[in-house]
């Protein structure tokens, strides 16, 4: 597939996301409302509060209605209340009760059962006219007592109700409708609780006609919100603009390139599918929307549900593209994807498939952030009102995260893979001018929004369209497909006469608006067009090129510094033995991997004795020689202030213990050599035992108990050990070894063994200490004949030879403590 | 080359019994390890290894045994050993493994182990 292709691919499938997010934001809120009250469910809830009012209404008949409630369905949709409003329906349920001699009486209830409205009164009462001069002053002045009583005995109740602390305010005098005397209170308009409660008692003929509590919507509410319902719609208009703009400018360019023969009618299947793929998302998420309490966007679920249609539009539109580009199996999908790539980061490698994966990640995070930030978490801090002051409502919100992920998907689909090719490009004379567009329409796009906000969706956009413009001239028309977006919204703006336009907005539109047609108009005429393509695919070559040198070359300094640890752990070995009076000592290393974990050491004792340490770290390879190295300083560290066996080896196994992995541990042979009275005190923590073979021919492996180094803690350790001491008379000799030599196999899998390892020992052990050691590998050698390798092989050869009776010093030619070459 | 690496599982009782067979190295200890921490992870902690057809155990396959006993230990359980071959064996006395694992002749023995209720207390911490 040409490059041109994937780009347009992207191009679809980011106005098609994009139109998701729009679509998304638009759903108008009226459609997400609560269920209507039961209205059987109510009718007791409503008997008591007639008897509540002092109507006792046993007996009477009743009957319901259930409506749409104006002022709890503007409290309820706008939010603009305190929480507890969440809990109602818009609808409210009213009982009309009827009983003997016309007389009714009337409960209206919220959802929750709350009395909004009392009315009491006479059923299909003829309004009589009665003029106010009729009225007696006396009559007045008895109605005004009559309601103050009611009021004092009754709005305690009602408005308990409803709100604990409103105090109420007699408005204006009383007023005559008709036949009755109509006093009003109303509350204050508090400032959390944007309505005001209205509490009307008429008063007939010493008698309360009617007292009725009704919530008062306060007119600039009403206005406030009727700007609200504008600004949703306008946003609505514009995000499904730039939706379908980004999609038709893509559609003409794949059937413009169709018709030139440069595209498979193939591809447009594809891309057809990713648009409707996306749609398809969006139809599933969108229901799901629809189905969101009234407070959705305050809550979490809203990012959510974003970051799913990220998710899934971008898999889906994945799954298709690989579909038609005949994978062969599920590993070749696997590479396409590029999954590996993209956890490690693996950002050189470009991938257009993991590019979908990164783009609808970090879409994902454009939509949860802006969200986050500018509407759920003012959402849980403030309320409706002051959200609406702050200018962090949904809406804007909303267009800002469909638009500037928009552009990151963009941003990320080809910025990071080809950030070098772009570095390199040739092509940037164009840059500054694209991106003071870029610049300039990412800030309008937000330019009602914070200035971080707008800052970072000016960069990102800016970013995406250099990048697009230098690396594919030929996109500049996808540029102009974006810009087409500002340009779709400024003129709705410019025509509805919007007073949030700025003129600094107006101005940097027309200047993008401009850059954008002279640099379409530019790549349609410029005849170097395609040499231009090529010369980008040459530049990827090399690109490619260089990332494999380095590859190669990360490889092999990793084959260097592998050789070099294989060195200093050669040289952490000793080179020459010490000399020890009347014994000979020697000894080899031979690992079967470059690095390993075999270790022979000759350490001196606190109390001068010299001490043969050969010691097997589990497992192999660079861990193993970690570990071994890490053994040998423990032991030399040890060794100072010790001249007992036992306590250098518990004092080990402790270390050992707290630092090693419990599947790892240590064996470890110690034979400590005391001249003076010619015996060797061995100690075998978990390794193979010493062979002594005397002079005579006598062969025995030394037992001994003891745990391995570091399974155990040092208590159980320390109680399983034991050493031996064996008596070296001159000639004898005493072997420590690993299990490499005992189990070396030869070709027919036939390990070498201790019988033979033993019979090579007595065989040679008239020879030098030297030579025995060479005989056994010489032996070991011939035996494997050729066969792998298994094991690193360790021979430590301690010969005892004639007693030498005079005394002196001790110290030999080996006079460092430890006998290492270090 | 028979250098290949089987475990089989069987539910015995309470006893969760794995038969191993072949060698247990470097290259197939994890397969054991993956094995035995499955069985772990989902509670069972009587567990026993039979090795009777167990020909070969490198220091890398003697660490899963290692890898998991705190655990089983400290969860009440315990993880028991029978039916070695005596190479095998061998290598598991030398690194005295026979003092921290209790050992038996046949993973029968070990099986019934468990069920005499003989939880004894495991030397150690």
């Amino acid at each position: 597939m040409k490059k041109i292709e994937w780009l347009l691919l992207f191009a679809l499938a980011a106005a098609g996301l994009g139109y998701v997010v729009s679509h998304a934001g638009s759903l108008e809120p009226l459609a997400r409302y609560g269920e209507i009250p039961s209205a059987s469910s109510y009718e007791a809830a409503a008997r008591r509060v007639a008897t509540d009012f002092g109507t006792n209404v046993e007996g009477w008949t009743a009957s319901s209605a259930s409506d749409r409630d104006p002022a709890l369905r503007l409290a309820w949709e706008r939010n603009l209340v305190s929480p507890e409003w969440r809990l109602r329906s818009p609808y409210s349920v009213t009982y009309t009760f009827n009983g003997p001699d016309r007389r009714m009486c009337r409960v209206t209830l919220d959802s929750t059962g709350t009395p909004l409205r009392f009315f009491r009164g006479l059923r299909d009462e003829p309004e009589t006219p009665v003029r106010a001069t009729e009225l007696e002053s006396g009559k007045a002045a008895r109605a005004r007592a009559l309601a103050f009583d009611a009021f004092r005995s009754q709005w305690r109740f009602a408005i308990a109700a409803l709100t604990a602390d409103l105090g109420f305010q007699l408005t204006a005098d009383a007023v005559v409708e008709g036949r009755d005397i109509v006093f009003e209170w109303t509350t204050k308009q508090s400032p959390a609780a944007m309505i005001a409660w209205k509490l009307t008692i008429a008063v007939r003929d010493d008698a309360i006609r009617r007292f009725a509590l009704a919530p008062l919507v306060l007119e600039n509410l009403r206005n406030r919100a009727r700007e609200y319902e504008d600004t949703v719609a306008h946003e609505v208009f514009v995000s499904i603009a730039i939706g379908l703009s980004g999609i038709v400018m893509a559609f003409v360019l794949v059937v413009l390139n169709l018709f030139r023969g440069r595209l498979p009618w193939s591809f447009v299947l594809r891309t057809g599918a990713v648009v409707g793929a996306a749609l398809l998302a969006d139809l599933v998420a969108g229901d799901r929307f629809r189905s969101l309490p009234p407070d959705w966007y305050t809550e979490p679920a809203r990012a959510f549900n974003f970051l799913m249609i990220y998710v899934l539009s971008g898999a889906v539109a994945t799954v298709l593209i690989a579909a038609g580009r005949s994978v062969r199996d599920v590993e070749d999908f696997r590479r396409w994807l590029g999954v590996e790539d993209f956890l490690r980061l693996n950002w050189a490698k470009a991938s257009v498939a993991r590019a979908f994966w990164t783009a609808g990640l970090v879409a994902a995070l454009w939509i949860a952030v802006p969200y986050l930030a500018l509407s759920w978490i003012p959402g849980v801090l403030f309320d409706g009102v002051t959200r609406q002051a702050l200018g962090l409502s949904v809406p804007v919100a909303g267009t800002l995260a469909s638009q500037s992920s928009l552009a990151v998907l963009f941003a990320f689909a080809f910025c990071f893979p080809a950030l070098k090719v772009f570095i390199k490009s040739r092509a940037m004379r164009g840059a500054p001018a694209v991106l003071l567009a870029a610049a300039a329409t990412g800030t309008f796009r937000v330019a009602d929004l914070p200035w971080q906000a707008v800052a970072i969706a000016a960069l990102s956009s800016g970013a995406l369209m250099v990048y697009v413009y230098t690396r594919f001239g030929v996109l500049a028309s996808v540029l102009g497909g974006l810009l087409a977006a500002p340009l779709s919204r400024s003129l709705f703006l410019a025509v509805a006469g919007d007073p949030t336009m700025r003129s600094w907005g107006i101005l940097f539109l027309c200047l993008s608006s401009l850059v954008a047609a002279i640099s379409f108009v530019l790549d349609v005429r410029n005849p170097a067009r395609e040499e231009e393509q090529q010369l980008s695919d040459e530049e990827l070559a090399l690109f490619e090129r260089e990332r494999q040198r380095a590859v190669l070359s990360q490889r092999e300094q990793m084959l260097g510094e592998f050789a070099l640890a294989q060195q200093a752990q050669e040289r952490m070995l000793p080179s020459q033995p010490p000399y020890v009076e009347g014994f000979e000592l020697s000894a080899i290393c031979k690992p079967a991997l470059q690095v390993g974990g075999d270790l022979y050491d000759y350490i001196r004792l606190y109390d001068g004795r010299w001490t043969c340490c050969v010691a097997d770290v589990s497992g192999k390879g660079v861990s193993a020689a970690l570990y071994m190295t890490l053994t040998k300083g423990l032991l030399n560290a040890l060794r100072l202030d010790r001249g007992d066996l036992m306590e250098i080896a518990t004092a080990l196994n402790q270390r050992l213990y707290e630092v090693m992995r419990r599947r790892n541990f240590v064996t470890m042979s110690l034979a400590a050599i005391d001249s003076s009275s010619r015996s060797v005190e061995v100690l075998r923590a978990g390794h193979l035992p010493m062979l002594h073979v005397r002079a005579s021919g006598e062969a025995r492996f030394v037992e001994s108990r003891g745990l391995g180094l570091g399974l155990t803690p040092s208590s159980l350790f320390r109680q399983k050990l034991s050493a031996a001491t064996v008596r070296m008379h001159t000639g004898d000799v005493a072997v420590l070894y690993s299990d490499g030599v005992t189990e070396a196999m030869n070709p027919r899998r036939e390990e070498f063994g201790e019988e033979r390892f033993a019979g090579v020992v007595t065989t040679a052990r008239a020879s030098t200490a030297i030579e025995i050691r060479d005989r056994v590998m010489d032996e070991i050698r011939r035996f494997q004949a050729g066969a792998e390798v298994h094991d690193d092989i360790t021979v430590l050869v301690i010969k005892a030879g004639d007693a030498i009776l005079e005394h002196h010093s001790g110290n030999g030619a080996g006079g460092a403590a430890t006998g290492s070459g270090l | 080359m028979p250098e290949s690496f089987q475990i089989r599982e069987e539910q015995i009782g309470l006893v969760k019994v794995f038969r191993l067979k072949g060698f247990l190295d470097a290259h197939t200890a994890p397969a054991f390890e993956a094995a035995l921490h499955a069985k772990v992870a989902a509670g069972s902690y009587r567990l026993v290894v039979d090795g009777s057809e167990l020909t070969y155990i490198s220091s890398a396959g003697l660490g899963v045994f290692m890898s998991f006993i705190e655990e089983v230990r400290e969860k009440g359980g315990d993880i028991r050993i029978g039916g070695l071959i005596s190479k095998v064996r061998q290598v598991f006395d030398i690194l005295g493994f026979n003092e921290i694992f209790q050992i038996f002749a046949t993973a029968d023995d070990a099986v019934a182990s468990f069920d005499a209720g003989s939880n004894l207390a495991v030397e150690g911490d």
